[in-house]
């Protein structure tokens, strides 16, 4: 297969997820559980969020490793008056961020087919204007990259 | 609150928007899929995936309007997915597109983004938000007030 050639690629690790999962969308929730975060000095690394129906929407926060125990505590304390069916999280995560040349499918086939080949389980995809993201347990980062290098070739 | 400066805001209209639930055996199948989408000249402008509480796949993705029969049926028929349930779609959608700074060092983008859709009434389809843009698919219908809402809290420079 030819290789696509891409303008960089990029990791992260030493990050927490936080899931927080069928959080109702009324009255200005999502904001108000994110608010206090920020308020504490929790920055986030990455948002996704989309919709598991109509009225709700899950949530997955980036977190760095050594805010987790504080963001937990915050959304945890925040659980019941808002609604939110389940709070989960995951540390050790990694993040590679491929920078392609568009967003073109091939770059979003080839993405998951090195992440397949190298048994590696995306927790969770994030996209950008530059960049597709993925997120996986931090000590696969070196598999995926050599899986990643017989998909993509970088500049240089 | 002060306005945060972007280098710019953009919208994609004639957008569909799908989520598509599916077991993790059957995620092996989504490179082929995406592949025959490539073949088709078909551009996938937004892709996001989680996994939910019972530990299948969710998978996002906006794609042209045009385009949506054909993409609907490569994956309905690509993950073998019952023809009523698996796949969620939303016509008439919008993908918006805020590229600035890096987000991660500007604490409370994203709570400010969902307060100020939320403030107009915007429901969001989905949002990706990392390194330097964040990209929100609404309703084409929220568009307006989708754009009201964003110019109130960042500073789009002049065309």
């Amino acid at each position: 297969m030819k290789k696509i050639k891409i303008a960089g690629i990029r990791q992260v690790s030493d990050l927490s997820l936080v899931e927080v999962l069928s959080l109702p969308l009324r009255t200005y929730r999502p904001a108000k559980i994110l608010s206090p975060l920020s308020e504490n000095g929790i920055n986030l690394e990455f948002i996704v969020g989309h919709g598991r129906n109509d009225e709700t929407i899950d949530l997955t926060l980036g977190v760095k490793q050594n805010q987790i125990v504080a963001a937990l505590g915050l959304l945890q304390g925040l659980k019941e008056k808002f609604e939110m069916e389940e709070i989960r999280s995951r540390d050790g995560v990694g993040m590679i961020s491929l920078f392609p040349h568009g967003s073109r499918a091939a770059v979003i086939g080839n993405f998951f087919s090195a992440f397949q080949d190298a048994g590696i389980k995306l927790f969770t995809v994030t996209f950008s204007l530059s960049a597709i993201s993925g997120l996986m347990d931090e000590r696969f980062i070196p598999d995926a990259l050599k899986a990643l290098s017989e998909y993509f070739e970088l500049p240089g | 609150m002060a306005k945060i400066k972007i280098h710019n805001l953009f919208s994609i209209p004639d957008q569909a928007f799908l989520t598509i639930r599916v077991e993790e055996k059957k995620v092996e199948f989504l490179p082929p899929i995406l592949y025959a989408l490539r073949e088709e000249g078909i551009s996938i402008p937004f892709i996001v995936q989680s996994i939910d509480r019972n530990g299948n796949f969710i998978l996002s993705l906006a794609t042209s309007q045009k385009d949506l029969d054909w993409v609907r049926a490569a994956f309905q028929e690509g993950l073998d997915l019952p023809q009523s349930k698996a796949i969620e779609v939303k016509k008439r959608a919008v993908l918006i597109t805020l590229y600035g700074p890096h987000f991660g060092e500007i604490p409370g983008i994203a709570s400010r983004i969902f307060s100020a859709l939320a403030g107009e009434g915007v429901e969001i389809l989905a949002l990706s938000a990392s390194l330097n843009s964040a990209l929100l698919v609404v309703l084409l219908e929220s568009l307006t007030h989708s754009l009201r809402a964003l110019n109130r809290i960042f500073e789009i420079p002049p065309k």
